[in-house]
């Protein structure tokens, strides 16, 4: 119940704001921008050529980070936007309705709201002929880690939120860059440092990328990655996202714990 | 126009930033570390595919000038909008100064941490991924940087005057113009790449500041990917400039009396 | 008058402090459109304390907003010291400043100092000055030890004297106050009547325009107040004037057990208007009727609906009565 009105409202912050076809632009224009970014990028260093093993790479690496980015995107703003704009987290709070299970909730919504963008990419994928290999079992469950991974990291970013101040950016975004930059979303993990090639071995986000490859592209391409098979990749993934599922948990009970202690609940920071 | 007193309302909005910055410093992790790694991203991009160096430099300078194109978005244009959200705006109209002096005042509040920024991601430029910027024209290069914040910052006037009118519409209108404008812009390659697409970025002041920098600092990829030449850049900055800003200062009286005769100056929760 | 810092023009001596002509405003949305402001016209002099009183939604806030240059008007004129609130807001905004009760403004993360000396910087008061005056109304309004403590830390009181002081510390010549005490304890309260009171006699061009619900305040403070309900004004006199308005009526308390329905009294021959209210199980009932006849018959009708009277008291007019003839309901 908890779950399900908090998608509802996720929804409607969201969504009712606009007309079906602007909000469908609007969720689909910064995702195609982004992925243009990289096309360009990729276009200027191989002199117009469009196509190979690192395009598709870093093509279905960066759509499918959009699902993180987008839903830690809208995450980071939750706390800050219910405790300052709205001026609503200490209703929400005292409610019946479980503060923990209301974030779920937003970023469950927030989560399959961003599938519409990610399907326009894969779409417009064809056009630059990726060879398409999709295994759909592997990908839904694919997506079901996904999901558990990006609301354990949004549960991380809510627990820090509760206890610091609304800045300009969007903190989501910025936390998002982490698993950009050290999950081989758009280049292999071996182009990193050494000690950031084993550091991303321990992200639930490396083997989630890993796994989107294989059943995407039906292969992975990435020379450290693989080395372990899709099973080993799965197994992986389910550890540390659990395991990482605990650390965010205990961080955000932590928050919680602390932001009452000091009274911050309901505190503005704007400047 | 009383000079003084918007001189001290700049002053006084530029304030609570300078303050905020100082009593809240997890800006830093998220506003200045946070962001770098994104951008690193770019750089190893370049690296897995055997790029010149130069393009590393090329993300470097995108980066620096981005820093500032998101305190537009996002510390000033958007800005307005929240001040309204937490009752402040009213009192911002009732006051006799001129609104752009509060903008500004937001923007070179703002100025501290973006510039912490600017100067994180240069430093790491040179010293992790071993950039070399080859200064040519020093004086050039300041007065395009210069030039290009001005204008960059008019640009943002102009759209805070929009969101000003628009609800939560103006805020997603931010988030979305993020990525397409840095792809307009050439932010991680250089923007001549887009052919006849990159007249039509050059309306984006930083189009052509950061197209004529990195001509400056990387002058061996000047003639291969150059726009046209720096001089003429900063002529187009200029007159690009003085238009914003007089847009900004018309846009905003209009939309503030727009704003009044709707009566959405006021509505909060839009 | 000029202010050090930012000049201020101020037209002839003559003009009235506020004038609204016939001033409508009508807010228009996809779904439903609202009439606000209907025909006002109201003339407040220097020097005034000018109360606007009636219940929530009457439009106090717009015409208030409208007054400030916030808002402009669908028809009509108004002008703040001579000037039109349409055309001339550059010339109107150095000499007025506003408080809305129960929004506070300013910035969490600043103290109450400097968030105080940022407002008083879009005024164009020097710093040093600025100083000096947010030291003395801190000492005035009580709160002289707070200056160094963030603006999210303190009580509702204490923001709202923050406010106050806010709207003060520039001078200006019209403060507009749109429910200044709204939420506040008896003695914060009390404290900033007080100040207003004061603040208006040291200068006999001071002028203030109060919007409040609370009839005991407009009573005590205003020297003409206007009664303002669905947007129109009903009534414009001196409180006296208006109590007189109710004289020849009688006011009744009343408390009723059980608590029974009294809808009846709108169709009681002689019955102005009443407005009751629970009373734990009981029923507190103020009725406002024409004559002595109409007692009797409102006594009868009580017992009527099995009623009992636990007392009955007859009072002298409030304006609470002026409200309630003139409106039919009660203002609370």
């Amino acid at each position: 119940m908890a779950v399900r009105s908090s998608m509802w409202l996720e929804y409607q912050i969201e969504a009712n704001w606009t007309s079906p076809v602007i909000f469908i632009l609007y969720n689909t224009l910064k995702p195609v921008g982004g992925s243009l970014l990289l096309l360009a990028m990729y276009y200027v260093v191989t002199g117009g050529f469009l196509g190979g093993e690192s395009l598709y790479f870093l093509y279905i690496g960066n759509a499918f980070y959009m699902l993180v980015a987008q839903t830690l995107f809208n995450v980071g703003w939750i706390i800050h936007d219910d405790r300052e704009h709205y001026q609503t987290m200490k209703y929400i709070y005292i409610s019946p309705l479980s503060y923990f299970m209301y974030l779920m909730g937003r970023s469950a919504m927030r989560f399959l709201l961003s599938l519409l963008p990610l399907s326009v990419l894969i779409f417009l994928g064809v056009f630059l002929k990726i060879p398409y290999h999709i295994e759909v079992l592997l990908l839904l469950g694919t997506f079901f880690l996904g999901w558990i991974f990006v609301i354990s990291s949004g549960l991380l970013l809510s627990g820090i939120n509760m206890l610091t101040a609304r800045h300009g950016n969007s903190v989501g975004q910025a936390f998002s860059g982490i698993f950009y930059l050290f999950s081989g979303v758009v280049f292999p993990i071996n182009v990193l440092p050494g000690w950031a090639s084993k550091a991303a071995l321990g992200m639930p986000s490396t083997y989630w990328f890993s796994l989107v490859r294989r059943s995407v592209l039906g292969k992975e391409v990435d020379s450290i990655m693989s080395g372990f098979t899709t099973g080993e990749v799965a197994v992986r993934l389910i550890i540390i996202s659990v395991l990482f599922f605990v650390i965010s948990y205990l961080t955000f009970r932590l928050a919680d714990y602390l932001a009452r202690k000091k009274g911050i609940l309901d505190m503005t920071t704007t400047y | 126009m009383n000079v003084m007193l918007n001189l001290r309302a700049l002053k006084g909005r530029a304030y609570p930033r300078m303050i905020g910055a100082v009593r809240e410093p997890s800006w830093m992790f998220w506003e200045t570390f946070l962001p770098i790694l994104s951008m690193a991203a770019y750089v190893y991009v370049y690296r897995s595919l055997d790029a010149p160096k130069e393009f590393e430099g090329f993300v470097i300078l995108g980066g620096v000038m981005t820093t500032y194109w998101m305190n537009v978005l996002w510390g000033m244009a958007s800005q307005l909008y929240w001040e309204k959200e937490t009752a402040n705006l009213q009192l911002y109209l009732a006051a006799p100064m001129s609104k752009m002096s509060i903008l500004a005042g937001m923007a070179l509040g703002g100025m501290f941490s973006t510039s912490v920024r600017c100067i994180s991601i240069i430093v790491m430029g040179v010293i992790i991924f071993k950039v070399d910027f080859v200064v040519t024209n020093a004086g050039l290069l300041l007065g395009i940087f210069g030039v290009t914040l001005v204008a960059l910052y008019g640009m943002g006037m102009v759209f805070a005057s929009l969101f000003l009118m628009w609800g939560r519409e103006a805020w997603h209108l931010n988030m979305i113009m993020e990525e397409p404008i840095y792809f307009l812009s050439g932010y991680s390659f250089p923007v001549k790449a887009l052919g006849s697409l990159s007249l039509f970025a050059t309306v984006i002041p930083f189009t052509l500041g950061l197209d004529a920098m990195r001509q400056l600092t990387f002058p061996s990829m000047a003639t291969q990917w150059g726009l046209v030449s720096p001089h003429l850049e900063l002529v187009i900055l200029l007159v690009m400039s003085i238009i914003l800003l007089y847009l900004a200062r018309v846009s905003l009286d209009r939309m503030e009396r727009m704003g009044r005769s709707k009566g959405t100056l006021t509505m909060r929760w839009q | 008058m000029t202010q050090k810092g930012l000049r201020r023009v101020l037209p002839s001596q003559r003009v009235d402090a506020i004038a609204c002509e016939h001033v409508d405003r009508i807010f228009e949305s996809k779904n439903r459109t609202v009439q606000a402001l209907n025909d006002v016209t109201i003339t407040v002099k220097k020097g005034e304390l000018f109360g606007l009183l009636g219940p929530n939604g009457a439009g106090k806030t717009t015409l208030i907003k409208i007054l400030t240059t916030l808002l402009l008007p669908t028809s009509g004129k108004a002008h703040v010291y001579g000037y039109d609130v349409t055309r001339d807001e550059n010339k109107i905004r150095p000499i007025i400043n506003m408080v809305s009760g129960g929004e506070y403004s300013g910035y969490g993360l600043l103290t109450v100092r400097e968030n105080l000396w940022m407002f008083s910087q879009f005024y164009g008061i020097p710093g040093k000055e600025a100083n000096q005056r947010i030291k003395t109304l801190m000492e005035r309004l009580g709160i002289a030890n707070m200056g160094d403590r963030k603006i999210r830390t303190l009580s509702t009181g204490e923001r709202q004297r923050v406010s106050i002081i806010r709207a003060f510390m520039t001078e200006p010549q019209v403060v507009f106050l749109d429910e200044p005490t709204l939420g506040l304890d008896v003695e914060t309260a009390r404290l900033i009547r007080r100040f207003i009171q004061e603040w208006l006699e040291k200068d006999s061009e001071r002028t203030v325009l109060l919007t409040t619900h609370y009839m005991m305040e407009a009573d005590e403070l205003c020297s003409r107040i206007a009664i303002i309900n669905e947007g129109k004004i009903v009534a414009l006199d001196t409180p006296s004037g208006l109590k007189n308005m109710v004289k020849k009526e009688i006011s009744l308390n009343i408390e009723i057990f059980p608590e029974i329905k009294v809808d009846w009294l709108n169709n009681l021959d002689g019955v102005i208007g009443f407005n009751s209210k629970d009373a734990g199980g009981n029923l507190s009932l103020r009725v406002v009727v024409e004559h002595d006849a109409a007692v009797g018959e409102v006594l009868a009708g009580i017992n009527q609906h099995g009623g009992k009277i636990s007392y009955l008291n007859k009072e002298e007019p409030t304006l609470e009565d002026v409200f309630l003839k003139l409106t039919g309901r009660g203002l609370e």
